[in-house]
């Protein structure tokens, strides 16, 4: 297989957070690593010395010493941050599954992963203790070039999916309040995560929620005002109006579709 | 919004000439006028009219259809829709009402007991592409859609998701297809249709979505090493991002399925490696005669 299976010590830098300069520290200090060096001598780092290095993160997170870290067997290393992980409200192991599944395209460890979250805690709080920092930090890894916007392409489909599939379980709760809301994005907008989102969340609390999503013109919002009595639109403004027309669009919205309604 | 009556005609298959001979006769469905005396029918009209045109198919007589009431008429039409016999022509007016109406709840019903029925594959292949296609004859085929195709096409990609979860796991050593659109093409409904197909067959799914540049294609095929490329080429694009995915096809010898658009195809001297894909069935005779597949971990 030709996924990228080995990394670059800035690869490993950004993933992990841990400083080039002390990686290569440790590894002269407590052999905690072996690259496999290139013909010109330049360290790569394969997919366990990667795992490894994100569980010693976490250890150091919470407190332990390098130097104890380094003497601990690697069973006993994984043993003792999975049971931190039980133990705590900080997702990082759950983090750095899904960071592996992503690198490796490996769908079955994001859903296995995804799994354990819920059984814990909420798709609330999966959603948003999870999936949002882990999204906020692809965003980094992509700028760094660790990973490639294919990756990207790939995680956020599986996200948006388990998002669909809450949604369509919330779809069968009742409606408890008159209010409907229209979600929609505006022209030329796709990033539509966030609005998904939304959307799942009142429908949850007991509103009627219509979901309109990407690249809506502003003119078609009207037809809902025909069939529905009391409308509260959300948009949900990434790129689209660029920033220098925004307040020309809110104007423009005021004018089209507020006002002839009062 | 309103609609003509060649609209009107198109979307009930009740003749104009018949309509202008039932607007004289009864008084149910008298249409309204523009300035320059052109007959327009509202939301509400088109309504009625659907569910007319549906009780007609039902051998009930427009005479008697003249004199019922709104709420007999929804009684009649909810008896109707909900028979095990159902034909599908009545559900796409029935998931048309539901879109006009912008009702989740009568879309979902109608959606999720056909696919209970009949199965997801059928449910998209008889019933959805025939009931995006009638809504397209009903507001044209420009890229500027109305809320209400906004709504209902959200929500059967929802449905599609879902289903597709349900599906058993593939084998570590199944093979692989990429499902990708490239930038512009924003009609994602046909490709995650291939996609659950590909899952249902066996095969390792990876899905990127809509708005993947080439040269990001170009990186998936190193990264990934897949058997096969799945896309569809519905909208017109710009040409060097063509030209890099008719170079990689090449190179690399991987086979792109395609369907969509003629006109729009990335290629100008397509190869063997370019195989078009006519029909949802056509692509399911394709992936299994590709490739043994070994059995999915239940």
């Amino acid at each position: 297989m030709s996924i990228k299976t080995t990394f670059s010590i800035r690869d490993l830098e950004h993933l992990s957070g841990i400083k080039a300069h002390t990686i290569r520290i440790w590894e002269r200090r407590y052999h905690l690593f072996e690259p496999i060096r290139s013909e010109t001598n330049i360290r790569s780092y394969d997919q366990k010395s990667l795992q490894k290095l994100l569980n010693v993160a976490l250890l150091l997170d919470n407190g332990f010493k390098i130097s104890k870290i380094a003497e601990l067997p690697e069973n006993d290393l994984y043993k003792i941050t999975r049971e931190l992980q039980i133990n705590s409200d900080q997702p990082a192991q759950a983090m750095d599954n899904l960071k592996l599944s992503m690198l490796n395209f490996d769908r079955a460890l994001f859903d296995q992963t995804y799994h354990q979250l819920l059984e814990k805690s909420s798709f609330r709080n999966v959603f948003l203790k999870t999936f949002v920092p882990f999204l906020e930090e692809i965003g980094m890894l992509w700028l760094t070039k660790t990973i490639t916007p294919v990756h990207e392409h790939f995680i956020t489909n599986l996200i948006r999916q388990k998002v669909l599939i809450q949604t369509e379980k919330a779809q069968q709760l009742p409606i408890l309040h008159e209010q409907t809301f229209a979600l929609f994005l505006p022209i030329n907008e796709i990033h539509e995560l966030g609005l998904m989102y939304l959307h799942y969340e009142l429908l949850v609390k007991g509103y009627h929620s219509i979901y309109l999503g990407q690249s809506v013109p502003m003119e078609n919002l009207k037809d809902l005002q025909d069939i529905f009595d009391r409308v509260t639109f959300i948009g949900y403004f990434t790129v689209e109006p660029a920033t220098e027309f925004l307040p020309d669009y809110l104007q423009e919205f005021s004018e089209k579709i507020i006002k002839p309604v009062k | 919004m309103t609609y003509s009556i060649a609209q009107a005609e198109r979307l009930t298959g009740i003749k104009a000439h018949t309509l202008r001979i039932w607007e004289r006769r009864y008084d149910f469905l008298v249409p309204e006028r523009t300035e320059t005396n052109i007959r327009y029918f509202s939301d509400a009209q088109l309504r009625k009219l659907i569910n007319v045109s549906i009780l007609l198919k039902n051998n009930y007589r427009i005479s008697s259809i003249s004199k019922m009431s709104d709420e007999s008429i929804n009684v009649i039409i909810g008896d109707i829709l909900s028979q095990d016999d159902t034909e599908n022509e009545e559900i796409i007016k029935a998931l048309i009402l539901a879109m006009l109406e912008m009702e989740e709840t009568d879309f979902s019903r109608i959606f999720n007991r056909l696919v209970l029925r009949s199965g997801l594959l059928y449910t998209v292949t008889h019933v959805v592409y025939p009931f995006l296609s009638q809504v397209g004859v009903l507001w044209g085929t420009n890229k500027v859609l109305p809320a209400q195709e906004h709504f209902a096409s959200n929500l059967i990609r929802q449905k599609i998701i879902s289903a597709m979860e349900t599906l058993p796991q593939p084998a570590r050593n199944a093979p692989k297809i990429v499902f990708f659109l490239l930038e512009n093409e924003s009609h994602e409904i046909g490709l995650l249709l291939g996609a659950f197909i590909a899952k249902d067959l066996g095969w390792r799914v990876y899905y990127l979505g809509q708005n993947v540049p080439s040269p990001d294609i170009a990186m998936t095929v190193e990264l990934l090493d897949p058997d096969l490329l799945m896309t569809m080429f519905v909208a017109p694009r710009n040409s060097k991002s063509d030209e890099i995915l008719c170079r990689l096809i090449e190179e690399h010898k991987i086979p792109l399925l395609y369907s969509g658009n003629q006109n729009y195809l990335p290629c100008k001297s397509p190869s063997a490696y370019h195989v078009p894909m006519h029909s949802p069935q056509g692509f399911i005779s394709y992936l299994q005669e590709y490739k043994q597949v070994p059995a999915q971990i239940p």
